[in-house]
């Protein structure tokens, strides 16, 4: 019996450590002296490479998780240009979710890197004491940003309201300071300066973590990206400085070698937060010299 | 993963995704069904104060729903009654399964995201009854058709779902009065409050994108003052003040009195699990079978309580306070046909008398050379 109770103890351990090491997958970086057109996923230069494929799976490891797949797979390149490096990333989706509504989600895609290799840290959302970084790219804040796509005209186009406290727009005049501070008032996120509200977050937008429940906006935002969706399939570019000085960021300063892992999430299938897809564990990222 | 609790609510431990860990003081409503007449004043004292911005069109922190028909939103508390199934209370405790025991695998309770539409029809059921009234139907004495209104606000629970449910811990339970907040600043519209709260108290706003809720009048309550949809009530339905647990309990604190002492105000479903922390004297004029579904099996006894309370004067007294004072009241007293209301430091701040006097005037005012009318 307590023969059996350690080997189920130590099959447990081994499973636990599995978010921790390394896959035996390659994503191969190569090398072009061009700049990185980030925010063309169109441009010729993302395919003239082959792309490696990856197959995500649930995130099961942390409540609330996702109990069905959703997206399959994950075709990944990733290009450097000893400044930059980009990730162009690929994937299947019937339906291009990129509006907001109580009960609409936005698809969105992720890349991350450990800040230490040794001791890897666990690649869904890293341990306390070992921090990951991750860049998230969203479908419905591209559009909000981008655009400047008003999703409360878009989903209630014969919206009318009599008044809204203290709106300047309410009564047809712009409003004095005092009320555009009262305004401010009922829109409490962005009162207290919410990093990631509507209109204001960038489509990339850079995070840390250490554990699940340790999830923050980095002060220094250095990643960009941009999105596309065209028949059924999207196509994103995550690019980010190889080296900054945020302490916040993995550097690539003189290593050519590091660890990387995506995520990606079916806003049109409820996919939000930790309900969402992910690679197998950490994939070996290479940085060809030339 | 999981921790084990005490809800003495429903009387046992429970499962809950945090240690127990309670405030030191705990915010607490006591609201008198049997008076509220839906005008809403409430909802909209709510409504004016804290929820005018634009992405808040739809969104009544306060609300009041005409049972058994009125559900904001939709069927909110059939729709996880019939997920949890049938359940049951035992002698002494509560022997079905809380929302967090009956958690699907993957989820942290069980729970439910309601869709946009669903928020749409404040007022759905308003005013309906039971069952159709019959062609030819006239009073005839008691009717069987009932109806009642339900005042709802956050409940502030002592486990909250909408707090357990978030991934990110952007919602805290304030150490000094127990409030529920969402953080603003670091909540990221996951929505995992709105599908976890089973009172469906968590709202997204599409403008800012992050979940908002009731906020408990926390400015108010900081000073001293009762929150809105209190001090607006205009039928004097609702106290606020601070509960505590049972073992900790004060006689002369009047929300304690009317929970612990008299068990006249009961939770809403406290066989979710969270206890919730504001407290109704059940409708008294409603099936048992409907009342025990809702406020547990205290529900039968509390009908009988409220029946005699103008035999008691100390509930009496209690119960006239309501309304009487924006001031937070901490303790009372019934002295020389008074209810007396004290603030923390033990002033008066509120006196009631327990009969009012009753003035007949004549008919025709000599002195003025006019007739009156005496209104009831």
């Amino acid at each position: 019996m307590g023969l059996l109770f350690t080997l189920a103890w130590l099959v447990a351990q081994d499973k636990q450590q599995d978010g921790r090491r390394l896959l035996d997958v390659e994503l191969v970086s190569s090398f072009t002296s061009e700049r990185l057109a980030w925010e063309d996923p169109d441009h010729r230069s993302w395919t003239a490479q082959p792309a490696l494929k990856l197959k995500l799976i649930p995130q099961q490891v942390q409540e609330p998780m996702l109990m069905a797949p959703t997206i399959g797979e994950m075709r990944v390149r990733a290009i450097h240009n000893r400044s930059w490096i980009a990730f162009y990333l690929e994937w299947d989706d019937p339906t291009n979710s990129n509006t907001l509504r109580s009960d609409r989600f936005g698809d969105a895609a992720a890349v991350e890197f450990p800040l230490s290799m040794n001791p890897l840290p666990e690649y869904r959302m890293g341990d306390e004491g070992r921090p990951v970084q991750l860049a998230l790219w969203r479908a419905e804040r591209q559009r909000a940003f981008e655009e400047k796509v008003d999703f409360l005209a878009e989903n209630y186009p014969r919206l009318w309201c009599d008044n809204y406290a203290f709106a300047p727009t309410a009564f047809g005049f712009l409003g004095t300071p005092a009320i555009r501070a009262e305004q401010e008032r009922y829109l409490a996120a962005q009162a207290v300066g919410n990093p990631s509200r509507i209109g204001v977050a960038p489509p990339v937008e850079e995070l840390s973590a250490q554990t699940w429940n340790r999830l923050t906006v980095q002060k220094s935002q250095d990643s960009r990206g941009r999105g596309i969706w065209k028949d059924g399939r999207w196509r994103t570019v995550i690019a980010r400085p190889l080296v900054t000085a945020d302490s916040e960021d993995a550097s690539f300063d003189g290593k050519f070698s590091w660890a990387v892992a995506f995520a990606s999430w079916d806003g049109g299938r409820q996919n939000a937060g930790p309900r969402k897809m992910v690679v197998e564990g950490w994939i070996k990222l290479k940085l060809e010299t030339k | 993963m999981g921790h084990q609790v005490f809800n003495w609510q429903i009387n046992r431990k429970m499962n809950y995704w945090y240690p127990e860990h309670r405030p030191a003081r705990q915010i607490g409503y006591v609201f008198d069904i049997n008076k509220c007449i839906a005008c809403q004043t409430c909802t909209l004292a709510c409504k004016t104060t804290w929820t005018g911005g634009r992405g808040q069109e739809a969104m009544l922190w306060n609300n009041v729903e005409t049972k058994p028909f009125g559900f904001y939103p939709t069927a909110w508390d059939v729709k996880l009654l019939e997920k949890l199934g049938a359940q049951s209370w035992g002698e002494d405790e509560y022997e079905g399964q809380t929302i967090f025991e009956a958690a699907p695998k993957g989820e942290r309770m069980l729970g439910f995201r309601p869709e946009d539409e669903d928020w749409s029809y404040p007022n759905l059921g308003e005013d309906e009854v039971s069952e159709p009234i019959p062609a030819g139907m006239h009073l005839q004495g008691l009717q069987t058709s009932w109806m009642f209104y339900l005042a709802r606000i956050c409940n502030h629970c002592t486990y909250p779902a909408c707090l357990a449910g978030c991934p990110r811990m952007a919602i805290y339970k304030r150490p000094e009065d127990g409030i529920v907040l969402v953080d603003q600043r670091n909540c990221r519209g996951h929505r995992e409050c709105v599908r976890a709260c089973p009172y469906k108290k968590v709202f997204f706003n599409t403008v800012t994108g992050t979940s908002e809720k009731c906020i408990g009048c926390f400015p108010k309550i900081e000073s001293g003052f009762q929150p809105q949809c209190v001090t607006h009530c205009i039928g004097k339905i609702r106290l606020q003040g601070f509960v505590n647990p049972p073992d900790r309990m004060r006689e002369d604190n009047p929300i304690d009195y009317l929970v612990h002492v008299k068990k006249l105000a009961l939770p809403l479903y406290p066989q979710f699990g969270l206890e919730p922390n504001v407290y109704y004297m059940p409708p008294i004029h409603v099936p048992r079978r409907v009342l025990r579904m809702m406020f547990g099996p205290a529900a039968e006894k509390a009908v009988e309580t409220y029946r005699s309370a103008a035999e008691d004067p100390k509930l009496l007294g209690a119960m006239l306070l309501f309304g009487s004072t924006e001031r937070i009241l901490h303790s009372f007293k019934v002295a020389n046909d008074f209810a007396i209301g004290f603030d923390e430091k033990g002033a008066e701040i509120s006196r009631v008398p327990l009969r009012e006097p009753i003035y007949v005037r004549p008919y025709h005012d000599q002195a003025r050379g006019v007739y009156r009318h005496n209104t009831p």
